[in-house]
């Protein structure tokens, strides 16, 4: 198939899942609780809440409430939120966005590379030492509770002033990633100062996810080692760094870029945990507050945003494996 | 703008207050439609109002000039008619005019937005509720000025002595008219009921003359305030003012102990944390100015209860026996122990109001913990069913309540099943509204600075009975009288006479005041909390630091 036709086919199915899972999402957070909780308070009369739940169209049936969402998605509206004073709810998540991006980012660049080089080592040293001190990390890193490790990393490296939880920038804000703001700034110090407000964060999430894609790709490469192409190689005096590099790795990096791509759309999405813990202002910790206060129209703005993202992370995914397997074919 | 607000400096400098909330309700500005802490908190030191509480140590009496300096109120109460104190300016250097308060409160009876706190206003100046269309002409009639003599009268059309307190409460800070109008804001005359203003939303379009301007806002993550040099007061110790959102304990335990910031807010869960900790300060006040109390539902919707709910029907607590049995049953000193660690001072006896107000009663609520009294008044309830035949019902709390709540619910289940074996009580949590359509909801309402705030609890129009469907015509009469007088003494009787109603009517069980805590350096001085703000940040002017950096 081209690329083109693949590209407008996986838009329109893309297009399709956001509409089924922003539909799904409004049915849930309409029904349950009251709807007009979070644009009320404890001293709002009956009658005054009766007029509110008129003016946001929360006594229409469902559906119609729905397609006065949907009818202000297509304008760019997606509604105000009432647990941020009434800050427009667009506006809210490409405020908060670029945290939980840097640290997605980040997260992606340092995290595929590593995996990559401790799942290879674990498998070509099976059962030996690297391999010991590979699943020693890998099973710290996914037993420990991710606010367990963030607590600790904390006490640790804030006291010792290694990290910062609110720092101050003399940069203008461009992208709304601190590091990468000072880097187009050409400010050394605040570089310094935002990556010790990233590096907290960043440890535990590349910690928690290299532990898991390591464990996948040293079981998928050692399956491949086991194969009779691999077999074939080692007869024909190919080395065993080439046969595991050149061949086997190729092969089992199918799954590797299964766990990856989901894993990617879930850092850009924000992880309330770290965001919280490490008081990094992200839209994991926008959700968990919308959540928390029932404000529903700021929960479907970030469903929508975490559609678009892990939709987008699925397409690269996509991309990728007919890249590293000529069996895959694009739409096939 | 630059992100994220607050200094990495190790200790904060001594001309700066920072303070780390759990509150995220940050990014609205505008009085109108302004309910939350944050934005009372930037209205109180950025604007001034024409009357407030000082509050200097916390206490609470009567309302003072700010922008007022002398004011008169008809003997009726039908008038209230203010001079503007000369030589006050706005930060941009224009004097603050009569005609400048008329258009900030003009603008509250235009917009008429029900979420904030104009109805404090709307039923006497204009007999309108909130939310509803106000036409330009009442609008117009009910605020006049004389230009001449900066005078601005309230034309009242339902007469209170209630309204100088209202003034006072920090919404009604008041900004300039020009400057607005000039930026987009509001033009006298237009319907605007519903609308938003986004740029006073931000503050962009507000021009204040308090003794502080707000130069950063991030809705969501904190606001800066920096010091007015030109403030008619005095311009304050601390030159800024950060407050920002950090919405783990933990972490604004460590952002204290490293100095970074110089207060933080507490729970009383972990208050034990602070207390036990050398180098840092707990401070309690004992009212935030909000009572907490479980009340009982008048008109139980049976058909929206949880299923396996039984023994009731929809006018279950009209019967007074079982009112005072649910009453007697509550363990009132275990909870305010359990929940709150020994931090709130209990509602009973004073009742609603708190000691030391006026309409606080030594008696206001006369129902302790006796379960040999509870087990009597059961069996009287509905001529002896409810002991015969045993119920279970659902407790209804909200989840910023979760902690406290859950365990009083807890505890009082536990209690009635010692009382009869029959009475099962399940703690459930709902959100608001609709936690109220439960027999029993837990929920907290103000109860200060005026004795008025009473009536929204008890009386008609109330969110209470509005909620809970109680209704009481002499309790009304009483509150629309105590309302409605202007002379001090006479007040103090009708609310008597209020509290005695209640205390023999019963018609909601009173549990704690509930507190605040902060935590606090011990270089922070002059920290007030006041019950008539009802703010974490405290009134910047009053702080000062010793020491610092």
């Amino acid at each position: 198939m081209k690329f083109s036709s693949f590209v407008i086919r996986r838009s329109a199915f893309a297009i399709g899942v956001l509409i089924g899972v922003s539909l799904l999402v409004f049915v849930i957070t309409r029904s349950l609780g009251d709807p007009v909780t979070p644009y009320i308070t404890h001293t709002t009369p009956k009658s005054a809440v009766e007029l509110i739940r008129a003016k946001y169209h929360l006594d229409e049936p469902i559906y119609v409430q729905y397609a006065y969402w949907l009818w202000g998605l297509l304008q760019g509206d997606l509604g105000l939120s009432p647990t941020y004073g009434y800050a427009p709810i667009a506006e809210l998540l490409l405020t908060y966005l670029p945290v939980t991006a840097e640290l997605g980012i980040y997260t992606i660049v340092i995290s595929v590379p590593v995996a990559l080089w401790l799942g290879t080592v674990s498998a070509r040293n099976k059962d030996k030492t690297p391999d010991h001190l590979s699943r020693v990390f890998s099973i710290a890193g996914w037993s420990m509770p991710q606010f367990v490790m963030g607590l600790l990393l904390m006490y640790v490296m804030y006291s010792a002033h290694l990290l910062e939880v609110s720092p101050t920038f003399n940069f203008n804000r461009v992208t709304g990633m601190p590091t990468f703001d000072a880097i187009l700034a050409g400010d050394l110090s605040g570089f310094v100062d935002a990556w010790r407000y990233l590096i907290g964060a960043l440890i535990v999430m590349v910690w928690t996810n290299v532990a898991i894609m390591a464990r996948v790709l040293r079981s998928s490469l050692i399956e491949e080692m086991g194969k009779d192409y691999v077999t074939t190689a080692r007869a024909k005096g190919v080395n065993e760094s080439a046969v595991m590099i050149r061949h086997a790795r190729k092969n089992a990096l199918i799954s590797f870029i299964t766990i990856a791509g989901v894993s990617a759309g879930f850092w850009l999405s924000g992880s309330v945990i770290i965001e919280t813990v490490f008081n990094r202002l992200g839209i994991g910790l926008l959700a968990a507050s919308a959540a928390t206060h029932y404000d529903s129209a700021l929960v479907l703005g970030f469903v929508l945003l975490t559609g678009v993202i892990m939709v987008t992370a699925n397409f690269i995914a996509d991309i990728l494996y007919a890249h590293f397997d000529p069996r895959i074919r694009l739409g096939e | 703008m630059t992100s994220p607000i607050v200094t990495t400096t190790p200790g904060v400098s001594s001309d700066e207050y920072v303070y780390a909330t759990d509150l995220a309700e940050l990014g609205e500005v505008d009085p109108v439609p302004c309910s939350g802490d944050h934005c009372r908190a930037i209205i109180l030191n950025t604007m001034d109002a024409l009357v407030w509480y000082p509050s200097k140590t916390g206490e609470l009496k009567e309302p003072e000039g700010q922008l007022a300096d002398t004011w008169t109120i008809a003997p009726d109460g039908s008038t209230y008619t203010f001079h503007i104190r000369d030589g006050v300016k706005f930060w941009g250097g224009n004097p603050v005019t009569a005609a400048d308060v008329r258009y900030t409160f003009q603008r509250f009876l235009a917009y008429n937005n029900p979420t904030g706190f104009g109805w404090l206003l709307l039923p006497w100046l204009t007999g309108h509720q909130a939310g509803e269309y106000i036409p330009w002409d009442d609008i117009s009639k009910a605020i006049t000025v004389d230009n001449a003599t900066n005078r601005i009268t309230f034309h009242l059309t339902v007469p209170t002595g209630v309204f100088l307190s209202n003034l006072a409460f920090p919404i009604f800070g008041v900004y300039e008219a020009k400057y607005a109008m000039e930026h987009g804001s509001y033009i006298p005359g237009q319907n605007v009921t519903g609308l938003k203003d986004s740029k006073m939303s931000s503050g962009e379009n507000i021009m204040g003359s308090g003794p502080y301007r707000l130069t950063e806002l991030i809705a969501g993550e904190g606001y800066v305030l920096t010091r007015n040099d030109n403030y008619w007061g005095g311009p304050p110790k601390i030159k800024t003012v950060k407050v920002l959102y950090v919405p783990e304990w933990s972490t604004r335990l460590l952002m204290l102990k490293r100095g970074q910031v110089d207060a933080a807010a507490v729970s009383p869960d972990v208050a034990s944390q602070v207390k036990s900790d050398p180098s840092l300060k707990l401070f309690v006040a004992p009212n935030s100015g909000f009572t907490e109390a479980i009340f009982f539902n008048y008109n139980i919707p049976v058909q929206k209860q949880p299923a396996g709910t039984q023994g009731i029907a929809s006018d279950w607590f009209r019967d007074i026996h079982l009112r005072r049995a649910f009453a007697y049953a509550f363990p009132y000193e275990d909870y305010a122990k359990q929940a709150y660690l020994g931090y709130a001072p209990l509602a009973g006896p004073a009742g609603w109001l708190p000691p030391g107000q006026l309409g606080s009663a030594p008696n206001g609520y006369p129902y302790s913990y006796d379960p040999a009294k509870a087990t009597e008044e059961f069996k009287l309830a509905w001529g002896g069913k409810v002991w015969e035949n045993g119920f279970t019902i659902t407790y209804g709390y909200q989840d910023f309540m979760k902690g406290p709540a859950l365990i009083g619910g807890q505890l009082y289940a536990e209690s009635l099943q010692k009382i009869n074996p029959k009475f099962k009580l399940i703690p459930a949590l709902g959100n608001w509204p609709s936690f109220f359509d439960w027999p029993l909801a837990m929920a907290v309402g103000q109860n200060g600075p005026d004795a008025n705030w009473i009536s929204t609890v008890y009386g008609v129009g109330g969110w209470g009975t509005s909620y809970t469907s109680y209704d009481n015509d002499a309790l009304n009469k009483l509150l629309v009288q105590g309302a409605a007088e202007t002379d001090t003494a006479k007040r103090e009787q009708i609310y008597t006479d209020v509290n005695a109603l209640i205390a023999t009517d019963l018609p909601y069980i009173l549990t704690v005041y509930w507190p605040y805590l902060m935590a606090e350096l011990p270089s922070l001085q002059g920290y007030v909390y006041s019950a008539a703000w009802q703010i974490q940040v405290g009134y910047a002017p009053y702080i000062s630091k010793s020491g610092g950096t």
